[in-house]
């Protein structure tokens, strides 16, 4: 992750050099459509979302200062992204929409299987989980980041990662129990 | 639950992650196999946090390839939408402009800028005046003048301009009501 870091990589996506610029999605895709689609529990959206993310990852990328960690700046900008959409949309999102989309897909047979219905109810759940605690619980259970690297990347101390990421896990714990 | 069951719930997630000081750790070892709620809530934790890591997916196909393609898009606009948002302000120009139009040529909102028909009316109201009748002004716009005079004599104008291109000639009868 050491060239992510580097001015150069970044130098070069500012001249236009296209290697460099899929270098970026190459590292930060798949982490950051996985916050998007935790966050929005929906794949088209969290699609929607990511491009979203790095359409404004490349047109800013200018405004990105190279004394700073560049990927602390893209999450950032996911973070961003993310609640913003959360707040614009946040009606829909909790409750019926979603099941909707969630209920049409169903249908599908490779669905059908218990694991799919599970994901679905969990990804339910944790819509219900404070906006930015979600993005910590995604990167720490589900993308299995030390706690360390998730205070770098989203530029936050330890200790409120984690304080954060405890209350999360509990609140969803209890809310599985309440499913069951 | 008790006050003691809430705080231990609270520690529950460090306890699983191994991150607490080692007395407080005891405790908590002390506590779970007196309290079979607190017991339950951590066995869900624990299989919660096993089954978390099936949430994470591979990055669809065709959207890894809408992000590689992010900076041709920004090099070269999409046509069809630049022809729609071009559309959109040409018709909105076009719209403007005969508004702006409209104003001058099909109403008379803005008389003054006639100044052919008002020099007309003036002449009029002058040589209608050298007979003794008057004259009442009922509508004028750019091609159009409606007027009603009253006259005691016989009145002839010659040259009325009308943009400086024709002559004309008229002639109001002795003593009647003409317009």
């Amino acid at each position: 992750m050491d060239i992510m870091d580097s001015g150069e990589l970044v130098e070069k996506c500012k001249n236009g050099d296209q290697e460099a610029w899929s270098m970026i999605i190459k590292s930060f895709s798949k982490p950051v459509f996985n916050i998007a689609l935790n966050f929005i529990g929906d794949r088209d959206l969290a699609s929607d979302l990511t491009q979203e993310i790095f359409i404004k990852v490349y047109r800013n990328i200018e405004k990105f200062k190279e004394d700073k960690s560049f990927q602390a700046w893209v999450y950032a900008v996911a973070r961003n992204q993310c609640i913003d959409f959360w707040r614009k949309h946040k009606r829909h999102l909790q409750v019926d929409e979603i099941q909707d989309h969630l209920a049409v897909t169903e249908e599908t047979p490779e669905n059908k299987t218990e694991k799919e219905s599970e994901i679905r109810l969990l990804r339910k759940l944790i819509r219900q989980i404070d906006p930015e605690s979600r993005i910590y619980l995604t990167m720490r259970d589900i993308m299995h980041l030390p706690y360390q690297q998730i205070a770098e990347k989203m530029a936050v101390p330890e200790g409120t990662v984690k304080s954060k990421i405890n209350r999360a896990r509990l609140k969803l714990t209890q809310m599985v129990q309440g499913a069951k | 639950m008790n006050q003691k069951c809430r705080e231990i719930q609270e520690l529950l997630a460090s306890y699983i992650d191994r991150d607490l000081q080692p007395e407080i750790r005891e405790e908590i070892d002390q506590h779970l196999p007196r309290c079979p709620e607190c017991r339950a809530l951590k066995q869900t934790m624990e299989s919660l946090l096993e089954r978390l890591p099936d949430l994470e997916e591979e990055i669809p196909f065709f959207l890894r390839n809408r992000l590689l393609n992010i900076p041709d898009r920004k090099k070269a606009p999409n046509r069809a939408w630049t022809m729609v948002f071009m559309g959109k302000w040409a018709a909105a120009l076009i719209g403007s402009v005969l508004l702006f139009l409209n104003l001058f040529y099909f109403t008379d909102i803005y008389p003054a800028a006639n100044r052919t028909m008002h020099s007309v009316v003036s002449q009029m109201e002058k040589l209608v005046s050298q007979t003794g009748g008057f004259v009442e002004k009922v509508r004028e716009s750019k091609n159009l003048l409606l007027f009603t005079f009253f006259s005691k004599g016989t009145l002839t104008v010659k040259e009325v301009p009308d943009d400086g291109k024709r002559v004309q000639e008229t002639i109001a009868e002795q003593g009647g009501k003409n317009g």
